[in-house]
């Protein structure tokens, strides 16, 4: 894909269908095929953090236990506090990593967010949740945001 | 990204409809919505469209696919839609540019390897399209035949999926799906042959009812034939489209739309203009003669047989429902359709010919010897056909026993026959030029008292019968049409006092 997209690019990817995805190189020292899939995870967890953080969101919690379920990211973008899911995948033989947040998944996404703000609730106005999406090749990453996508 | 669109059409019944398929493809979770009323064929073109780009190399984004069909209320069925569902997704993640692709119409089923394979219907599809003033279609490679009868339309006859797209100019990397052994076509092809073979002169004696089958090819009259087993009723029924003349252009188009869409048209030879002959078997449902089935009915035996020939072999055998069914399309030549999704109407302007025997051992002909049937059993058998069907028959021939001694050498050949009913349709195309209807058959009872009435002294004769009951003014207005008929085959110019007895005794006893 298209690598060193102008920030114009990226503003427009809320409706732009084609815009390309973020390109982060892998940290020095990592080797993507070396690592367990809890490593990979939690690999594509902070640097999904580290892009909202460049982008100006807040990031008020990570990986936070709720019920059953974990919440990998609370952010808030502006006035709005998004529940970011993260999935990390380094092959596409199962497809891309979007495709593993299924409308069962989506649905325990809004139970567990519920949860959430039944005992902590940051200063919001409106809610979202987001999926993040990381393909990590051998020596670089490229992360899709999707929004309100449930 | 913009929104891409093409067209397709939806059928409904004959009658079909331009519909738009437009196509969105947005950032989000990996989706694909098929909205605009689709029945549950349809929504599975979204597997088959999916499968079908991958192999041929241009994969279906993962992103939210959302496909609309507009007018979103009109129900939609089939997988013919599979084609203008791939091409408008493909132009709107990019592969295609949109301005190629709105405005040309898409028919087809795709196979899970890109392959497009056939669908039912081409012919009144592209018809509708024509009517909406479309100017191209890209159709099948095996519908292409079929494709080209409709004039006025650029037909692009389509192998795979990537032959649509290089035609519509795509850059995308695409390769064809790798050939494989198709279902042999020949299994759609009718045998040509089988109609020659069956030639009148094959028929021995019988020149009542020869003479019958002329008159009722001649007008399009209905007929009907009561008689021992082995008289040679079904021989002479069989032997009737071989004698009729063929079809008209609208005829053969309507004709070929119908064959089109269930699915027996062979477009190789052009339309069809051999008058159809379809012979139901007498356990036929009434929704396989009149047609039906579930959602939006399908076209029936007496559609199928539109302009040409329906024969009812054993015609009592048949349950009353289906004969009862009947009645309406023999009046009106249409059948109209209820269901809960939507009212389809074919046409079914057919020729009526049933074969009757006179009892269900049927032996009870002449002093009925041999007849082992008790006289209510006999009087049961022949009430099967009730007064209602019968009254729309213009004539009820008695086929007796060939007396073998009687039989001279070999009968006349179809074709002197068909030279004759073919000289009298002229006559009678001629008579119409200026009028909305082509047989005597067709003539509406106010024209058979007013223009085309006969002079007094036949008039007179059937007046009497109806003052005294034994015709009703159905029965009456049907023998005029035959007498009309008779006079055409003898090249009188209005029919005489003869014609009108003759067709009164083709007409036949009310009860047979």
């Amino acid at each position: 894909m298209r690598g060193g997209a102008p920030r114009t690019t990226l503003r427009r990817m809320n409706s732009a269908a084609a815009a390309p995805p973020h390109l982060i190189p892998v940290p020095p020292g990592v080797r993507i095929a070396r690592l367990s899939t809890l490593e990979l995870g939690r690999l594509g967890e902070d640097l999904a953090a580290d892009h909202l953080a460049r982008a100006g969101w807040q990031v008020i919690d990570r990986n936070v236990r709720v019920g059953r379920g974990e919440l990998d990211i609370i952010a808030l973008e502006g006035t709005t506090l998004v529940f970011a899911e993260v999935k990390t995948r380094r092959t596409l033989l199962t497809g891309v990593p979007q495709a593993a947040v299924t409308p069962e998944k989506v649905r325990r996404l809004r139970r567990l967010a519920g949860e959430y703000l039944l005992h902590s609730s940051p200063p919001h106005r409106d809610l979202r949740i987001d999926v993040l999406a990381v393909f990590a090749a051998q020596d670089v990453c490229s992360l899709e945001h999707l929004r309100a996508v449930a | 990204m913009p929104v891409a669109r093409t067209l397709a059409v939806a059928l409904t019944g004959l009658e079909g409809t331009v519909v738009e398929v437009e196509a969105d493809v947005a950032a989000g979770l990996p989706a694909f919505h098929l909205v605009g009323l689709p029945d549950s064929s349809m929504l599975q073109a979204r597997e088959r469209v999916r499968a079908a780009a991958a192999q041929i190399g241009a994969g279906i984004a993962q992103r939210r696919i959302a496909v609309n069909m507009q007018p979103a209320w009109l129900p939609k069925h089939g997988s013919g839609f599979d084609l203008a569902i791939a091409i408008a997704v493909l132009a709107a993640q990019g592969d295609l540019e949109a301005e190629d692709i709105a405005g040309v119409v898409h028919l087809g089923e795709l196979g899970l390897d890109g392959r497009i394979r056939p669908v039912p219907g081409t012919l009144p599809a592209l018809l509708a399209a024509r009517r909406a003033g479309v100017g191209r279609a890209v159709v099948p490679a095996a519908d292409a035949d079929e494709a080209r009868l409709v004039e006025g339309i650029g037909v692009v006859p389509a192998e795979d999926l990537c032959e649509v797209l290089r035609h519509h100019g795509s850059r995308a990397e695409v390769h064809p799906p790798a050939p494989q052994q198709s279902l042999p076509a020949a299994a759609r092809a009718p045998d040509p042959e089988r109609r020659e073979r069956l030639d009148f002169c094959d028929v021995l004696g019988q020149l009542q009812a020869r003479r019958a089958a002329e008159v009722a090819a001649a007008g399009g009259h209905h007929l009907l034939l009561a008689g021992p087993p082995g008289a040679g009723k079904t021989m002479i029924a069989a032997r009737i489209p071989g004698i009729l003349p063929p079809l008209g252009n609208r005829d053969a188009l309507d004709v070929s739309a119908i064959h089109s869409l269930s699915g027996g048209f062979d477009a190789r030879a052009g339309l069809i203009t051999d008058p159809p002959f379809e012979a139901p078997h007498h356990t036929a449902t009434t929704a396989s003669v009149v047609g039906g089935g579930p959602g939006l009915a399908r076209p029936g035996a007496i559609s199928r047989a539109h302009a040409g020939v329906l024969f009812l072999d054993e015609a009592p055998e048949f349950p009353s429902r289906v004969l009862e069914a009947l009645r309406e399309p023999l009046e009106t030549g249409d059948v109209t359709l209820h269901r809960a999704r939507g009212i389809t109407r074919y046409p079914a302007r057919f020729q009526l010919v049933m074969a009757a025997n006179p009892c269900p051992c049927g032996h009870a002909w002449g002093r009925g010897d041999r007849c082992t049937c008790t006289p209510l059993q006999r009087r049961r058998y022949l009430a099967r056909l009730s007064g209602p069907v019968l009254d729309r028959i213009d004539m009820r021939v008695e086929v007796g026993p060939v007396d073998l001694r009687r039989v001279d050498a070999a009968g006349e050949p179809s074709a002197a026959i068909a030279r004759r009913v073919r000289a009298a349709r002229e006559r009678q195309r001629r008579r119409f030029a200026a009028l909305p209807w082509t047989t005597n058959s067709q003539i509406p009872g106010s024209a058979l008292r007013g223009d085309l009435a006969p002079e007094r002294g036949g008039r007179r004769m059937l007046e009497e019968a109806v003052d005294q009951g034994r015709l009703t003014l159905r029965g009456h207005d049907r023998v005029l049409r035959v007498a009309w008929t008779l006079a055409d085959l003898d090249g009188a110019e209005i029919p005489d006092g003869d014609h009108i007895g003759t067709a009164l005794s083709l007409r036949g006893k009310d009860r047979t």
